[in-house]
C-alpha cells in the first residue's frame, strides 16, 4: 500500500509528464544520411593527407595510430568551430560526430601511410 | 635482437606496389560502371503494376507512422479510401487495400511455394547473380593475378606494430624464411590493403558526391522499400490495413495551447522560484543563521509554490476527451 500523499505526488508527476509532452521531432533520415555522408566525405581526405604526412614523417608502430588520432579530433573541432552554433540544425546528436565515424577513414589512412612509408623509408 | 633493415630492391617498388594499387582502382572503376550499366539495364523493364503496389505500400507505412500530425477528417478520409467504409457491399467502396483478390487460393501450399519462387522471383534472382558475378569475380581473378606472378618475395614493410608469429603464414605466403619479422609482407597482403583502403578512395572519387532530389527520386525507384518477392502483395496489403483500422486517432496537436501556455508558465514560475531563494539567502545571510536551516526554509518555500502551481495546473489543462 502507497501512502495518500505517495499516491498524490504520483498522480501529480503523471499530470506534469502529460503536459511536458511537446510534439516529437520529425527528422528525414534521408537528409540524415546525407549528413553523415557529407562528414564521411570530408573525413576521407583528410584521413589519406594524414596517412601521406605520417608516412613521409616516418611514424611506425602505435605512434602512427595516435597520429590518427589526433587528426581525427582536428578534423572534428575544425568541423564543430565552423558550425559552431548550427550543428543541432543538421543533426539529432551534435555530439555524436565526435566518435560516430572514428574508424571510417582507418583504412584509407593505414593504405596511405604503408605507402608513402615504404617508399621514403624502405626502398 | 636487432634487426639490420631490409633494403627492398626499387624494381619491385615500380613493378609490384605501384601497379597492383592503380591495377586495383581502375578495376573498381570498371566494376562501379558495369553495375551501374546492369541496373539501369534491370530497372527498364520493371513493372508498371508492381511499382505502383510498392508505392501504395510506402504511402501506407507513411501513414501509420505519422497519422497524428494530419488532421482528424483527412486522416478518416484517408482511412476510408484505403480500408473501405465498414460494411459496404459495392465493390467500389471497399478500399484500395482490400482491392486485390488473392490470385489463385491453391489448397497444395507446395503448389503456392513453388508458384511464388518462380514466377515472380526471377528478376530478383538474375539480378542477384549479376552482383555476384560482377564483385566477385574480378576479385577472385585479381587474387589469383597477384599471387600467381608476385609471389615469393617480400614487398613492403607494415609500418605499424608487428602482428603475432600466427599470422606469418597468412602475410608471409611463400616467403619461407623463420627468422624474418612479421612486418614484412608479401604482395597478397599488400592486395588486401589495397583493396580495404581504396573502397573510401573510390567513394569519394566514382560516386556521385552529391545526390539531388532528382535522383533520389529515381534511386528510391529503382530500389523499393519492402520486399515483394517474399510475399504474395494481398498478404501484405491485408497487414496494413489492419495496422490502419487498429489506429485509435490522437492528435499530437491536441491541446497545444494550453501546453505552449503551461511551458511559459513553468518558465516564469522557476524564476520566481530562484527570486525567492535569493531573497530568503539574502535574509539568511544578514540574519546569520546556520545553512541547515536556510536549506530547509528554501525547501518549504519550493514546495509549496509548486503545489499551489500544481493546482492551479490541474483546474486549467484539462485535456479535452475526444470522443
Amino acid at each position: 500500500m502507497l501512502h495518500p500523499q505517495q499516491m498524490q505526488e504520483q498522480q501529480q508527476q503523471q499530470q506534469n509528464a502529460q503536459n511536458a509532452a511537446t510534439i516529437p521531432e520529425h527528422y528525414e533520415m534521408e537528409y540524415i544520411q546525407r549528413n553523415n555522408k557529407t562528414i564521411q566525405l570530408c573525413q576521407i581526405p583528410i584521413s589519406i593527407l594524414g596517412g601521406g604526412i605520417a608516412g613521409v614523417i616516418g611514424f611506425s608502430g602505435l605512434s602512427g595510430f595516435l597520429f590518427y588520432f589526433f587528426v581525427y579530433i582536428i578534423f572534428c573541432s575544425l568541423f564543430a568551430l565552423k558550425e559552431k552554433k548550427n550543428l543541432h540544425l543538421y543533426f539529432p546528436n551534435p555530439r555524436s560526430i565526435w566518435f560516430d565515424s572514428v574508424g571510417g577513414g582507418l583504412m584509407s589512412y593505414i593504405l596511405f601511410w604503408t605507402f608513402l612509408y615504404n617508399i621514403i623509408h624502405i626502398y | 635482437m636487432i634487426e639490420a633493415p631490409i633494403v627492398l630492391d626499387v624494381e619491385i617498388r615500380n613493378w609490384v606496389v605501384i601497379p597492383i594499387l592503380i591495377v586495383l582502382f581502375i578495376v573498381s572503376a570498371l566494376k562501379l560502371n558495369f553495375s551501374r550499366i546492369l541496373q539501369l539495364k534491370s530497372n527498364r523493364d520493371q513493372d508498371v503494376e508492381k511499382t505502383m503496389q510498392m508505392q501504395t505500400i510506402n504511402r501506407v507505412r507513411r501513414l501509420t507512422s505519422f497519422y497524428n500530425r494530419i488532421p482528424q477528417k483527412s486522416f478518416f478520409m484517408r482511412k476510408a479510401f484505403l480500408c473501405g467504409t465498414p460494411g459496404a457491399t459495392n465493390p467500389k467502396n471497399r478500399g484500395l487495400l482490400s482491392s486485390i483478390a488473392p490470385a489463385q487460393e491453391d489448397s497444395n501450399p507446395m503448389n503456392m511455394m513453388f508458384a511464388n519462387s518462380m514466377f515472380t522471383d526471377p528478376s530478383g534472382m538474375t539480378d542477384m547473380l549479376k552482383g555476384n558475378v560482377v564483385h566477385l569475380v574480378p576479385q577472385i581473378t585479381m587474387m589469383s593475378w597477384v599471387n600467381h606472378f608476385f609471389s615469393g618475395f617480400v614487398a613492403c614493410k607494415l609500418p605499424f606494430f608487428p602482428l603475432t608469429i600466427r599470422f606469418k603464414a597468412f602475410l608471409q605466403r611463400g616467403i619461407e624464411l623463420s627468422s624474418l619479422d612479421v612486418s614484412y609482407v608479401s604482395s597478397l597482403s599488400w592486395y588486401f590493403l589495397c583493396w580495404f583502403g581504396s573502397e573510401g578512395i573510390n567513394n569519394i572519387l566514382l560516386s556521385d558526391n552529391f545526390v539531388s532530389p532528382d535522383t533520389q527520386l529515381f534511386n528510391s525507384q529503382v530500389e523499393p522499400g519492402p520486399p515483394a518477392q517474399q510475399n504474395p502483395i494481398h498478404k501484405i496489403y491485408d497487414g496494413e490495413r489492419e495496422n490502419i483500422e487498429m489506429i485509435r486517432y490522437d492528435s499530437i496537436m491536441n491541446n497545444i495551447e494550453n501546453r505552449f501556455l503551461d511551458n511559459l508558465s513553468k518558465k516564469t514560475s522557476l524564476d520566481l522560484n530562484t527570486l525567492n531563494n535569493l531573497n530568503n539567502s539574502n535574509n539568511n545571510n544578514n540574519n546569520n543563521n546556520n545553512t541547515l536551516t536556510k536549506i530547509q526554509k528554501t525547501k518549504t518555500k519550493s514546495s509549496s509554490s509548486s503545489s499551489s502551481s500544481t493546482n492551479t495546473k490541474r483546474v486549467l489543462y484539462q485535456k479535452p476527451s475526444l470522443k
